[in-house]
């Protein structure tokens, strides 16, 4: 299909059931709880490696937060809740106790003991003693002494159903026009609540398939769609394409991930094939490993 | 919402006990029947019917004219809605889990012991021992929350375990005492000794005082707490307003450490 010029494969993109939490960052200044957020939410672009994805969802004002203080709002995406439970526990302990002024809260409705996410929990012990909790409406609060005061810590959160791997690959002239594209789509695409992207600037290159060559790779580089190995039987890209960048989407529901797509593709559809937009198109395993298929053809704007 | 109100049909003779007034405890019997109940009055009983009259429907809501010679108003009660037009008399809402508890007047004695859950409002001034521990219990209040409008009597919060109680006005002397742990905010001036023998917990109120000399000074804090608790109050009902705005930088005061305690005073600028 063309549309403003640019070609739109009749293909999906397939995601994967996930677990996530939302944690709330607070500090004296919005760049403090963003400090921490970046910290926090650092090297946390895909589960192949990194234990979980996670991203910055949104800056909160004032009057958005528990404690009245500028934060953060952070996404943190797992394969499973015990192992986001210890990404979570490890991150928070290690680069938002450690950050100036910061507080950190709960970001998702109390759950069940199964989906608990242990926060100030463990953390506390680091009060050797001098921890103090405090129990409002029904949520635990702890007051941990640290050098520059006290670090304020919900004593859990808890995990709640997600959906990893949506996606959208932007095919382009050139690595200029790709990036400019890519960049735009990323802007358009974080403004969707509930949803992160969790590579560098929403952005990732190293676009991968299953498998490999390779003993004990799990993934290698998605060469049909690299442009050095064009002249391939099994390359997907047309002779004119140079550049190809990927959008990874990690959203709370399906419809999340389903309203980023729809946001991502109507802006690189606006922005027309004057533009250096080749096509737009999505990455699957052939529908068998995820169980969200993302059609782009259903999800144009 | 059904309302079953009982007017009081004269002055009454001596104390009544009033803890079987509980809507849940009402809520499945007829006027004729509740007006049959017998009320503990002095050494013996008296109907219901005889005292007030009873008017409305059994349901979630009791209304009730208040009077001080009314003992035990609330006791017990775990759910629904009591309204007190007026004072009740001594150990109002003791044992409390659940529901809401309105007093329109002041509370006598013990108003809030050993409460559980629920909420306890009182508009007038509160006697001794509010939010106490009753005889033979060794912790106070374990949760829910008392909220004081007046003023209060000595030993509020006794061997408070949990749960928060905020008074608008002025305390009495050893008020958290052997507190163990929950939040106390006092809107007024504390009074003398105060929380002697604490071991654990909040006392939270605005300006200087010269603490028991088992109190540590830890010197001024900036405590992002605070503003939590502050927000917490600001989605509450009937939260005295002198209550509200405990924020900013308070001195921190830690004891009793003549008792091995590491509870706080707060003293907010």
């Amino acid at each position: 299909m063309l549309l403003n010029g640019i070609h739109i494969e009749n293909t999906y993109a397939e995601a994967f059931d996930m677990k996530a939490t939302r944690l709330i960052v607070t500090a004296d200044t919005p760049a403090w709880a963003r400090h921490a957020g970046m910290a926090a939410t650092g090297f946390a672009t895909s589960v192949i490696a990194c234990g979980c994805e996670a991203g910055i969802e949104r800056e909160l004002a004032p009057e958005e937060t528990p404690d009245g203080r500028p934060g953060v709002a952070l996404l943190f995406f797992a394969t499973g809740r015990s192992v986001l439970g210890k990404q979570v526990e490890t991150r928070v302990g290690q680069c938002i106790l450690t950050c100036p002024g910061t507080a950190c809260f709960s970001g998702v409705p109390r759950g069940v003991k199964e989906d608990l996410i242990p926060l100030g929990r463990k953390l506390r012990y680091f009060g050797d003693g001098q921890q103090m909790s405090k129990l409002l409406c029904g949520r635990r609060y702890w007051r941990i002494p640290v050098m520059d005061g006290e670090f304020l810590c919900e004593e859990s959160s808890w995990s709640v159903p997600a959906v990893g791997g949506g996606n959208l690959l932007i095919l382009a002239d050139a690595r200029t026009a790709a990036l400019e594209a890519a960049e735009a789509a990323a802007d358009a695409m974080r403004a969707v609540p509930n949803v992160v992207l969790p590579f560098p600037g929403g952005v990732v290159r190293s676009g991968s398939k299953i498998g490999a060559k390779y003993k004990g790779m799990p993934a290698s580089t998605n060469d049909a769609y690299c442009p050095t190995l064009r002249g391939l039987p099994r390359s997907r890209l047309p002779a004119e394409v140079e550049s190809v960048l990927e959008i990874v989407i990690d959203g709370l529901t399906a419809a999340d991930v389903a309203a980023a797509t729809t946001a991502g593709l109507k802006c690189l559809i606006e922005r027309g094939r004057g533009s250096g937009i080749w096509g737009v198109t999505a990455g699957n395993y052939g529908g068998k490993l995820g169980r969200h298929h993302f059609h782009l053809y259903e999800l144009l704007p | 919402m059904s309302v079953l109100s009982f007017r009081l049909k004269g002055p009454l003779t001596g104390r009544i006990d009033a803890s079987p007034l509980l809507p849940h405890r009402l809520a499945e019997l007829a006027l004729s029947e509740i007006a049959a109940l017998p009320l503990r009055l002095g050494r013996g009983h008296v109907a219901v019917g005889d005292l007030f009259d009873l008017s409305g429907n059994p349901g979630d809501i009791v209304e009730l004219e208040g009077d001080e010679r009314l003992d035990f108003v609330g006791a017990g009660l775990a759910g629904g809605i009591i309204r007190v037009a007026g004072p009740v008399g001594h150990r109002a809402g003791t044992g409390m889990s659940g529901g809401s508890l309105l007093v329109e007047g002041a509370a006598g004695l013990a108003a809030g012991a050993s409460m559980q859950g629920g909420e306890l409002i009182v508009r007038g001034d509160a006697g001794n021992e509010l939010g106490g521990a009753l005889p033979g219990e060794r912790a106070g209040m374990t949760g829910g929350r008392i909220l004081v409008h007046g003023t209060c009597g000595d030993r509020a919060g006794e061997r408070m375990r949990r749960g928060l109680i905020a008074i608008g006005g002025n305390t009495g002397a050893y008020a958290a005492l052997h507190m163990n742990a929950g939040s106390l905010l006092i809107g007024g001036r504390p009074g003398a000794f105060i929380g002697h023998g604490m071991r654990n917990g909040t006392i939270l109120f605005r300006g200087e005082i010269d603490p028991l000399p088992g109190f540590a000074d830890c010197g001024l804090n900036r405590l992002p707490f605070l503003s939590l608790l502050d927000n917490h109050l600001s989605g509450l009902n009937e939260v005295p307003p002198a209550c509200r705005g405990l924020t900013g930088r308070a001195r921190r005061w830690l004891g009793d450490r003549g008792f091995g305690g590491r509870g706080e005073l707060l003293a907010c600028l």
